[in-house]
């Protein structure tokens, strides 16, 4: 292994995941014609070959299938970059995914999936870089999370609680690596101008109410559509963001949250300002359709 | 009003129905056992469970909502199910209209009780479907 070699001029090693689509992507496009960097971009199996069609893979662009889920393939990818680029400067750990159900029509299965591709996953690739930053005594680790990290909405209540953990998990790393040199960044999104609204993974029970009219498909009919425009409107396209990250890599800020979307500020601006026995009710009359939620199912005041 | 009932699977995550159901069952069938799941994959387990040794549930009484992955839906579209083909009984709280609109078609073997329920009408469609 060539860690802490200097046998090359010094060129930052930047590990990315989930570049098979959006952010992550956007991310690689932006980064494969930076001379000054070398850059290991990781998508799961089904999306490398898009990848590779893509991009063309050099001795400073690298391409590999990584499956967040596994560990074993986690060690061994970041093995291998040592080996061959003797370092990792900064991870960004991008790769998610996304549920919209209520709470009641999750199932474990779906829950723990969220959980471990949020969460575990981006811990799993942290505790793999970790040792190699510390001999390092420099580092990098940029957390992709939401503004469901600091609040939660109905319809997301899962993927809210995976984004609380990587964001206290980040907050913890953030004490516990400094004295290391490492820095340690939540890059919080907001609504984002593109299509990955599609790419929401809605559950069984979520799909079936919807195409019933069953309790809690009102939630579904009216949060669907009212993100979707907050999404169309947005100011955000993937591309601005990924350039944003890039800044952050640039610039090494010690702020722990760094807001890449406007709403996000604003939503954070008014968690803290507005006392938290009034903030829940304020949001529940701002949500579309919030008065009729529960259908014929509602109880009546 | 005694029928032949003797074997029955009630599918549902919701364990307060638990008693209303047996009741209901008593009335109609005195000897008949009563199963229960709370997932359509433990209600599959039993079904096949079941098959392996000769027995057969002569009713299936499913909601549409369970606990797990799938719904009522899935395991009722299921090979174990479809093939087996038992007389079946769909709970649910959604409105009549919907089921009709999307499902009927499909599911027109199956009678549907919209909750909230009570003794009458549970009792009335059971007799309706095995008499």
């Amino acid at each position: 292994m060539k860690l802490m070699s200097d046998q090359y001029t010094y060129k930052p090693v930047i590990v990315i995941t989930g570049c098979g689509s959006g952010l992550g992507y956007e991310l690689a496009k932006a980064l494969s014609n930076r001379e000054d960097y070398r850059v290991l971009i990781t998508a799961r199996a089904h999306k490398v070959e898009k990848l590779r069609q893509s991009f063309t893979e050099n001795d400073r662009f690298k391409i590999r299938e990584l499956d967040i889920l596994n560990d074993q393939n986690i060690y061994n990818v970041i093995h291998d970059i040592c080996n061959e680029w003797g370092r990792v400067d900064v991870i960004v750990n991008n790769a998610a995914v996304c549920y919209r159900g209520v709470i009641e029509h999750m199932d474990s299965e779906a829950e723990l999936l969220q959980l471990r591709t949020n969460y575990l996953g981006p811990m799993s690739l942290v505790r793999a870089v970790l040792p190699i930053m510390r001999e390092q005594r420099s580092g990098q680790i940029i957390n992709i999370s939401s503004v469901s990290g600091i609040l939660a909405m109905p319809t997301m209540g899962s993927y809210s609680a995976s984004k609380h953990a990587l964001e206290g998990a980040s907050e913890a790393l953030w004490y516990e690596e400094k004295p290391f040199g490492i820095r340690v960044n939540i890059v919080e999104l907001g609504f984002v101008n593109s299509e990955s609204f599609h790419n929401v993974v809605l559950s069984n029970k979520a799909k079936l109410s919807t195409l019933l009219k069953g309790p809690h498909s009102e939630y579904y009919l009216s949060m669907s559509p009212f993100i979707e425009k907050l999404m169309k409107l947005s100011v955000s396209p993937p591309r601005k963001i990924a350039s944003k990250i890039i800044d952050v890599i640039e610039k090494q800020p010690t702020t722990l949250r760094i807001a890449a979307t406007p709403d996000v500020w604003l939503f954070d601006f008014i968690r803290r300002i507005v006392p938290s026995k009034i903030l829940n009710y304020l949001f529940w009359f701002m949500l579309p359709g919030s008065l009729s939620w529960g259908g014929r199912w509602r109880k009546s005041s | 009003m005694a029928t032949k009932l003797k074997k029955v699977l009630i599918v549902e995550d919701d364990l307060s129905q638990k008693q209303l159901w047996n009741f209901v069952i008593s009335r109609v069938s005195e000897h008949a056992e009563v199963d229960w799941a709370v997932s359509s994959e433990q209600a599959l387990t039993m079904i096949k469970k079941n098959k392996s040794v000769g027995q057969l549930y002569d009713l299936l009484i499913v909601d549409l909502f369970l606990a797990g992955s799938e719904t009522g839906l899935d395991l009722l579209r299921s090979k174990e199910v479809m093939s087996v083909g038992p007389k079946t009984i769909l709970v649910s709280a959604i409105d009549q209209k919907n089921f009709e609109d999307q499902l009927s078609q499909e599911l027109a073997h199956i009678k549907l009780i919209i909750k909230p329920l009570n003794i009458i009408k549970c009792e009335n469609t059971i007799v309706e479907l095995v008499s």
